[in-house]
């Protein structure tokens, strides 16, 4: 395994031309995951935090109308700008993705053993019974039950939690070293997304697995991520590890979405952030979250950087040491 | 789905309605074009009569097929009639046909549509296995058993035609109801209370509206086409009268004399049904991406 | 709001909603075969006058499928009386003018609203069929309504695609409360927006409530949630009632093994209590509903389970602090008799702690 970071992205931005205006779904985010380490990717719908990872695969940012700027490196290779046919030779092989829609995500007319070995044939070019072994290991490793007997199944054989397995295992087939994972548990009925949490937990662990985890749920990350940076209006505005992160915030905006979080283990009053986040094409000048903001001074007028505030903490506030925000840890 | 996903983030359109609708179609070329070309053929149907340089029923059996000359201006046909006349004329049967076959196929089609798609059971199925073995039967042939059986006239044609293409009507209005009966806002209708009938004219056929005037645009040129075939045949516009159709009918007899005969009325019939057919893609694209939310 | 409120006196109670033993079941094809998917299965809640309900589950619980036999979406058998009113044997058309005593909010705010119709007729609808309001007055009403849900007289004037998720939810609103009901079902209605968005909807219920005496029954899968908003708690399994009672008693002193689970599986966004806590979430998956297991519905996947759970399906005992329980262990075995759960170490895991850390 090599040293430094897996993925490393650096000033991204997505620039969408509509009608002739720039709009920015990303704004020059940048963050890093080493190997081995969960980094979760939190932030409210619009954020920018799916689109984020449909640039790192390629999805998006590849037309005239969608342009990809700023660098992104998996294990310090270029992906912006890298030609379709060598992106193809990273998919599924040494980044793989998980969606949110297992439902939706299998091809119902083939058998899940014929789908995952197709990406291992694919990229292993490994014969049909050896790719076969493979999918059994794959899928035992997911804990499917008799995986030797559910090669041949179709996807409507399989319940929502059990195809969300077929998928990580899909994943896996191919020995990958970034999984990103968008909202992989948030269809997924509790109990459910327990027992995948669980299981991503424990593969990583096992296997060394750097993952990139895509959510809203505050609790998920709390539970499943080594580090967190929390998204906003299409920008990274803080960034470290978690339990830093969820102690002692140091940007306004995380502090008030972890206050509004109803927690299990609470009753009384819910909050909430007063407004909305800017729209894509009406965003403020300086600070994004401003006019929300009740610390905002006229200061925060001035476009802010996401600047180191302690080792490995990132914040995107000029008002971060002299805050006192969020309860002590 | 990286479509979905960045619809989701783009900032909505402003200014939904009719006047989205509106501005979109304007600038579309070529349907623009297809209904310059219909208001001005509805025109040149509705003043005919005033616009004929000559009568188009009098016959003069010393000049029979004429070239173009001053006097006729596209020369006249196998009884010495005058063509340009007869086309004139011939617009304002063709296009009432038209209308009246579409008309037909309408009524019948979007209530038994509507019925069937939303109460589904045993009247979907009746109303199914009506529509299939209708449609099951060549259009023409059937047209002309009925003609046939009712006699020869453009009215009988017409109701002929407009039963005929019924199913397709029906069709396209039940697929639509049938997606729309899913919708959350048909089952909050429910529960306020409002009667099954109140919630198909009230929620489910503004819904449906839109592919059904698309294809409403679309069917009138086949219902044109299909005038034109049993007027070719003798089945639809009894002679004197002039319908495109008769006309490109009679002129195949005199093909070898004069070519040019069966031109004109053809060429009047493709370029209005490639008319319709542009005004209706153009009305489709117009509404559609405000649908695609 | 989340203390106990009134303390009605026992015998003179007036329940909103009794529901017993209600069944509701549906046909259904699976290729060639004819199946029935028995959705609720002998379900019996109670609702009195001013409280919110919280019925919680996962997939196959059944807790959409009685909102929908309440509000007769559905057909049922069993009895449902609503404000004093026998309705369980009602056609869809006698039910009619009792539709104006309960309304429901539904989950999608992207289709709960009629795309072609303008927001102010929209929420006219419910007026116009139980009113006889004419036109003048019912857009006074509607102006009225927009203003209770925080919005601007003139958004009736426009088409619900102008409009933010959590906006067109309030719309739903002012729609469901336009005929002043004594219950307003929620089915899911926050679950679709941000928790922000999520937040404010939720305060607007709470001040609708205080204004008006609504009473609610919230459904929900969101277990945090319905603990900040609700005064008694449903935890519904496959069609069946499991447990229910007062929510903190619920929630602190849980007497049913899939509630246990149901909590511990919830995680906590604070790294420190979450990754301490044990994450004993049941194992297998959520059984088929046209095909229930014997016995109990949950032993399969329960760590505590008995012989004779696989082979009775136990009935409704009373809880300590409130509440009823459907669980063997409550009158076999450990014979907990009212007792929680708490303290009997499970079968199948070896799991001391508590699934929930106790309140801030």
């Amino acid at each position: 395994m090599t040293a430094g970071p897996v993925l490393e992205v650096r000033d991204a931005s997505l620039v969408f031309t509509q009608d002739r205006n720039e709009l920015r779904l990303i704004d020059h985010v940048s963050f890093e995951v080493a190997p081995g380490e969960t980094l979760g990717l939190v932030g409210e719908s619009g954020s920018g935090k799916s689109m984020t990872a449909l640039s790192i695969m390629g999805f998006v940012g590849r037309k005239r109308s969608q342009r990809l700027e700023g660098s992104i490196r998996f294990r310090g290779q270029e992906l912006v700008g890298l030609p379709e046919s060598q992106y193809r030779k990273l998919r599924g092989n040494d980044i793989a993705m998980v969606f949110q829609e297992p439902m939706t995500s299998l091809d119902p007319s083939f058998t899940i053993g014929f789908q995952i070995a197709e990406g291992i044939r694919l990229h292993q070019g490994l014969s049909r019974k050896d790719a076969l072994k493979r999918v059994v290991e794959v899928l035992d490793l997911v804990r499917i039950p008799q995986a030797h007997r559910r090669v041949n199944s179709y996807p409507h054989e399989f319940s929502g939690g059990m195809r969300q397995r077929v998928l990580i295992a899909m994943a896996l087939a191919n020995d990958p070293e970034l999984i990103i994972a968008d909202e992989p548990t948030t269809a997924l009925d509790v109990s459910i997304q327990a027992q995948i949490l669980d299981l991503l937990g424990s593969l990583q662990r096992d296997l060394g697995l750097a993952m990139l985890f895509i959510t809203h749920n505050m609790g998920v990350v709390a539970d499943i991520c080594d580090r967190v940076a929390v998204m906003y209006a299409g920008e990274v505005v803080e960034q470290g590890g978690v339990h830093e992160v969820f102690g002692s915030p140091r940007m306004p905006y995380t502090e008030r979405l972890l206050a509004s979080m109803p927690r299990l283990d609470r009753r009384g009053e819910l909050e909430w952030i007063p407004g909305a986040p800017p729209a894509v094409d009406d965003r403020p000048v300086g600070c994004r979250f401003q006019p929300r903001c009740a610390h905002a001074v006229q200061a925060c007028g001035e476009p802010q950087a996401l600047r180191i505030v302690a080792p490995d903490r990132l914040a995107r506030c000029w008002r971060s040491e002299e805050l006192e925000l969020g309860e002590s840890a | 789905m990286t479509t979905r996903a960045i619809a989701a983030i783009l900032p909505p359109k402003r200014a939904a309605g009719r006047r989205r609708f509106l501005q979109r179609f304007v600038r579309q070329p070529l349907a623009m074009t297809g209904l310059v070309y219909l208001v001005l053929i509805a025109l040149v149907a509705a003043l005919a009569p005033l616009l004929v340089p000559h009568d188009p029923n009098v016959q003069d059996l010393r000049g029979v097929l004429q070239p173009p000359s001053a006097e006729h201006l596209l020369g006249t046909d196998e009884l010495g009639r005058d063509v340009l006349s007869r086309l004139i004329m011939g617009s304002r049967v063709s296009l009432l046909a038209a209308v009246q076959g579409t008309a037909v196929a309408i009524a019948i089609g979007l209530p038994l549509g509507l019925i069937a798609g939303y109460v589904r059971g045993r009247t979907d199925r009746v109303v199914m296995i009506l529509t299939d073995t209708i449609m099951a039967l060549p259009a023409l042939v059937l047209a002309m058993a009925i003609v046939a059986i009712w006699g020869p006239s453009l009215t009988n044609a017409m109701l002929a035609i407009g039963i005929i293409t019924a199913p397709r009507a029906l069709r396209l209005v039940r697929g639509s109801v049938l997606h729309i009966r899913e919708e959350t806002y048909i089952e909050a209708s429910r529960s306020i209370g409002t009667p099954d009938w109140k919630i198909i004219v009230k929620h489910v056929l503004p819904n449906a509206a839109a592919p059904l005037i698309v294809f409403t645009a679309v069917l009138a040129g086949t219902v044109m086409l299909m005038e034109a075939g049993l007027s070719f045949i003798g089945l639809g516009v009894q002679p004197p009268e002039a319908s495109w159709g008769a006309m490109l009918g009679t002129s195949f007899r005199y093909l070898s004399r004069a070519p040019i005969l069966a031109i004109y009325p053809g060429l009047a019939i493709a370029v209005t049904v490639l008319a319709l057919n542009l005004v209706g893609d153009g009305v489709r694209d117009s509404i559609g991406k405000q649908v695609q939310r | 709001m989340s203390e106990q409120s009134i303390q009605t006196p026992t015998a003179e109670v007036e329940d909103l909603l009794v529901a017993e033993d209600v069944t509701v079941t549906f046909p259904l094809r699976r290729g060639r075969r004819k199946l029935k998917v028995n959705a609720l299965r002998g379900v019996t809640i109670g609702l009195r006058r001013g409280e919110t309900l919280g019925l919680v589950g996962e997939s196959g619980s059944g807790k959409s499928t009685f909102a929908r036999a309440l509000l007769h979406l559905v057909d049922s058998e069993g009895r449902i009386v609503l404000d004093g009113v026998e309705t369980g044997e009602l056609s869809r058309r006698q039910f009619r003018e009792l539709r104006s005593k309960v309304q429901m909010v539904f989950q999608d705010p992207y289709s709960s609203l009629d795309p072609s119709m303008r927001v102010g007729d929209s929420i006219a609808e419910p007026l116009i069929e139980h009113t006889s309001l004419n036109r003048v007055d019912r857009e006074a009403r509607v102006a009225e309504l927009l203003g209770k849900v925080g919005l601007p007289a003139s958004a009736a004037d426009r088409y619900p695609d102008e409009f933010s998720g959590g906006q067109r939810q309030r719309i739903a609103i002012a729609r469901a409360i336009a005929v002043a009901p004594d219950l307003l079902v929620c089915d899911e209605a926050v679950s679709a927006l941000d928790v922000s968005t999520q937040n404010q909807i939720l305060g607007l219920l709470r001040d609708l409530r205080e204004d008006s005496g609504l009473s609610y029954v919230f459904i929900s899968h969101d277990l945090a949630v319905v603990r900040h908003i609700s005064d008694r708690v449903v935890v519904m399994y496959l069609g069946q009632v499991v447990e229910e009672g007062p929510t903190e008693r619920v929630y602190e002193s849980f007497a049913h093994p899939y509630t246990r689970s149901l909590l511990a599986a919830v995680p906590i966004p604070d790294p420190v209590l979450q990754r301490g806590r044990d994450r004993g979430a049941a194992p297998g998956d959520l059984p088929d509903p046209t095909d229930p297991p014997t016995g109990c519905a949950f032993h399969a996947r329960c760590a505590y389970a008995m012989p004779i759970c696989a082979e009775v399906d136990p009935e409704p005992t009373p809880v300590d602090g409130g509440g009823s329980v459907r669980c063997h262990l409550q009158t076999t075995g450990p014979e907990l008799g009212g007792r929680s759960l708490l303290g009997i170490t499970p079968v199948r895991t070896l799991q001391a702690e508590t699934a929930v850390p106790p309140v801030a």
